[in-house]
This record gives C-alpha cells, structure tokens and sequence, in this order.
C-alpha cells in the first residue's frame, strides 16, 4: 500500500517521526509508467503532500502524476541515515532540489537532460527515463550536502530496487561518499502486495541498528564503523 | 430641508468621528509562545547536476551463464570477416558416412550458431539498422547442412524399416543370416569386437537393446535371450558340462546372458545353473515372460519398484 490519502498531508519533524516509531529514512517511489519519482518521509505517498511539494510547474512533459494506480508505484531506493535530523535534511534536499530543477534554475537542467528530435525531453509513450536519473543525482548531492560527511564514523545506508539504477558506483558514490553504503532489495518477494512488508523490515532493521550503533558508541567511541564497499548482499 | 453639499462618497466617512480613529496599540507579548517546530532547512549550497545514468557495470554475470550460448566468444556481436563466409554445407554423400552420434552432435552444434547467428542478425537489422544480410546468409548455410542430416537419418530409418520388413516376412532368410552370423561370430577371436557384433545383431533381429531395463518383454525377446545364452555358451566352450548342452529354460538364459562376456564369469554361471537343475529349479514355459520381467526389474530396475517385492 504506497498510496495512502487519508494520512495527514504535512512535513513530519525528527520528534513526530521518533515518537511515532518510524526510521530515520528517506523513501523514493518511482512510477513505472512514467519515470517519474517522488520523495517521502513515511514509507506511503501521501498524494497531496507529493503535488504540492515536488510538482511545482507541472507541465505537458512533467505532468502531476496520477496515484490511482498504486500497482505502478514502486519503491526506488530506501536511504536510511544514522539520524532523524539527517534524514530529514536529506529530505528537505530533496525538494529543493527538485524546485531548483523545475522551477528556479529550469533552462539549466533542461540542458542535461536528453533531447530527442525535435528537442523535447527523450520519451517513448509516457515514458521519460530522465526523471529517475536526475532523482539518483539529486539523492547523491542530498546526502553529500546534508552534513553526512562532516560527521565522524556516521554511516548511511541505500537500500536500492537493483543494482542498475544507482549507476556506477566507483565512479558516482564510493569515491565522493564512502560513508554510504549501497545494498539491494531482495527481490523474491518484491511485488505490490508485499513491498508494505519490506519497507516496514527495513524500518525494524534501520531502528534496531541505529539503536545497536548508539549503545555501542556509548560504550566504546573508537570502535571501526563499517566499510563502504559495495554489498549486495541482501538484508530482509 | 436639509442642505445639500457635493463631494466624493467616502468624504463622509473621512470627516465623521468615530471611537475608533486611533489605531489601538499592540497586543502584550504572549508568555506561552510555541517555538516553531520545523528547525531545520534544506541546504543553501545545493546545485543541480548532470542526471546519473544506471550502469551494468555494478552487474556481474558467471562465466556458465547458460545464456552466454547464444554468444560467440562472449561477443556483443562478430565482425563480418570473422564469419565463415567461404565454406559451404556439408553434402548429403559426406552426411552419409557419419555414425550416428556424429549427426547427433553436429545437428546440436550447428543448432547452437543458428541461435547465434539469428541473435546478430536481428541486431544488424533493427540496433544498427544495417540491411546487409552476411549473417543470414551464414545461418542459411547451417540450415541447409541440418536439413541434410535430417534427410540422412530419415534415409537410414527407412532403409531399416524396409529391411526389417523384408527380412522378418522370409523365414529362410532370416535363419540363413543367423547362421552365417552365428560362424561368424564364433570364428572371430577378437572377444570385444564379437561381442559388439552380437550387440547389433541381438537388436536387429530379436530387438533386444543394450539397455536392458528399456526392453519390452515379450516373446520375441525371450527367444533372443535364449539365442544369445546358448551362443555364448558355444564362444566359451562352456556347454559341454550341462546336460544336453543347451539352454532351454528362461531364468537359466537369463542368467547367463547377464553374465560377463569372458570365459570365467560364464563359468561360474553354468555351475549355479547346475544348481539350479540339481534343486529341480526351472521357469515354466507359460510363466517365462512374467519371470523375466521380474528379473528385469530386480536387477536395473529402480529401487521403490524392487522394495514392496522384498516384502
């Protein structure tokens, strides 16, 4: 269940989300159709929360998605940040960034982007593959510019649907961010009925080690955190 | 009557007097002012960048992968001069000459670079939009060579067929070629070699395969295995010892057709034949077929089949 309208449409602060129980964690969802992504703090989309904060200048190309069908919502990547302060920053990035690209600084993302004939943004039927490319940029500088760096042994971790998406992973995150670790969904179980499942295991999970990491840092503050490599081993 | 004055619509309002000509002064600042609760804000230094493309890249795929068949050196595709452009297809005389396993593994091969092929061809048409047809010029050349098998194991079967009908309607025939077999046979000195005659005899004339447990027993069959008992008995010089020096009975030829074929093993077996005659142990003439089957099963077949007989 991706889509959720009935939940309250607002900004959840680093107390709400504690006190509510859920992970410091950044979700992406994707539209299969479309390409397009959205951002939220809960592992739902929250329809209206989505239009207002991530389509500002909806246009014929970067129409507001339609969320009837929530089959053809999939969850992109889940990053999980050592805090809920960070995690919201990582958030708040996020939508920045995404207004920054449609709406403050358009011609120059409009110039990255893949063109076809007659310049329009590449598409094929309601597809256009630039959206989730731009979101796996936009998710790297996020993370780079929320303060993740400056702090010691802090790790992140991104849950990703396959190991495809991310791009490559020398030459676009392990060498700018080696604090972040990259990992993959299983897939076995990956389909719309049993992704509510996965995100809340990866909630559990995200709780229990950042509950694991703080207990340890208590007791020991020079203990080596983990490596940066890329994994893809399978944590659910 | 009252006086008339001219003027704008609100010069009323601007000169009447009211209470509330002076602006009231600010509210006391409250005590319980709730702090605002979003305290953080998105960077100030973010910049957009160039999209980052998925890579395959971060994919690893085994070196056995079964899909890797349909490349020819794990190439993305040939160039055209690494194609065999020159050669042509094997002839049907030259087909002729090759046993059966060799068609058998050619046919596969030749299976395999058709999928190859087929697989650069239709990326030469629709990736590089190229209409050059060099691999599908190739693939015909194999197609032509599999057409070509096919058409030479059709030619043997029929010939088999035909033989075998012809051979089975005359009796005389059939008895004057198993008896030019049967000196053949035992003139040969070369053991391996007889014995692999006797193995393509048995399964032309009594049908008998190599594999036994795949065998329909029936009565042609047990005749053959009769046949084959008593000519090894005669190979070995081995009949002389039992009483009228022929196999007659079913579990006793058996018996010694699942033997070995040297010296030794079948005479250890003509002593538990002996055995068995001096314990009046024999396989009746209506009960040979059921017993052989239970022979059969026993000794090839699997081991859930055998079991519930052992109880």
């Amino acid at each position: 269940m991706s889509i959720s309208r009935n939940s309250s449409s607002r900004f959840r602060t680093a107390k709400w989300l504690s006190k509510a129980g859920f992970a410091p964690q950044v979700f992406l969802f994707r539209n299969l159709e479309s390409g397009q992504v959205c951002y939220s703090q809960l592992p739902t989309i929250n329809p209206a929360l989505v239009s207002r904060l991530q389509f500002k200048q909806p246009n014929w190309q970067n129409r507001v998605p339609s969320f009837n069908r929530r089959d053809i919502w999939k969850i992109m990547c889940v990053v999980t940040m050592p805090s809920y302060d960070l995690s919201i920053k990582v958030f708040q990035n996020l939508n920045r960034l995404r207004y920054l690209r449609d709406v403050v600084q358009k011609k120059t993302a409009n110039e990255y982007r893949k063109k076809n004939e007659w310049g329009q943004i590449w598409y094929s039927g309601n597809f256009r593959p630039t959206y989730s490319q731009e979101a796996v940029a936009d998710l790297r500088e996020s993370i780079l510019k929320s303060g993740l760096v400056e702090q010691k042994d802090a790790t992140s971790t991104v849950h990703w649907e396959d190991e495809w998406r991310m791009g490559d992973v020398n030459k676009y995150w392990t060498s700018v961010l080696p604090q972040v670790k990259h990992e993959v969904i299983n897939k076995q179980r990956n389909c719309s009925r049993e992704e509510s499942v996965i995100l809340k295991q990866l909630g559990d999970w995200a709780l229990n080690s950042m509950k694991k990491s703080s207990t340890n840092s208590n007791s020991d503050n020079n203990k080596d955190g983990n490596t940066s490599n890329y994994a893809t081993t399978n944590s659910n | 009557m009252f006086a008339t004055k001219r003027g704008f619509h609100t010069s009323c309002i601007n000169t009447a007097r009211t209470h509330f000509t002076k602006p009231k002064s600010k509210p006391a600042p409250r005590a319980n002012v709730r702090a605002p609760t979003i305290t953080t804000h998105h960077s100030n230094d973010l910049k957009i960048t160039a999209p980052i493309p998925p890579s395959v890249s971060n994919l690893s795929c085994s070196d056995d992968h079964p899909l890797w068949q349909f490349f020819s050196d794990k190439k993305f595709i040939r160039n055209m001069d690494d194609l065999d452009n020159t050669s042509r297809p094997w002839t049907i005389a030259e087909l002729r000459r090759k046993s059966f396993n060799d068609l058998h593994s050619l046919w596969y091969t030749c299976l395999k670079e058709r999928n190859i092929l087929a697989r650069e061809n239709h990326l030469m048409k629709n990736y590089f939009e190229n209409d050059r047809d060099t691999y599908s010029d190739a693939s015909e050349n194999v197609r032509t060579t599999m057409w070509r098998i096919r058409h030479v194991l059709s030619e043997r079967q029929w010939s088999f067929d035909i033989a075998s009908a012809e051979f089975f309607k005359d009796n005389t025939a059939k008895a004057a070629f198993i008896k030019d077999f049967e000196t053949e046979f035992l003139s040969n000195e070369d053991i391996d070699g007889s014995f692999e005659m006797l193995k393509r005899f048995q399964y032309a004339v009594f049908g008998i395969s190599e594999y036994i447990d795949e065998n329909k027993v029936d009565r042609l069959f047990v005749d053959g295995l009769k046949y084959i008992a008593n000519l090894k008995l005669k190979k070995f010089n081995a009949g002389q010892e039992l009483e009228g020096g022929e196999i007659t009975d079913a579990g006793e030829a058996f018996a010694i057709f699942a033997a070995e074929n040297n010296e030794q093993a079948v005479k250890e077996v003509v002593e538990v034949v002996k055995n068995l005659r001096s314990e009046n142990k024999s396989v009746s003439r209506y009960d040979e077929l059921e017993t052989v089957q239970a022979y059969i099963d026993q000794l090839y077949g699997t081991p859930a089949e055998t079991e519930p007989k052992k109880q």
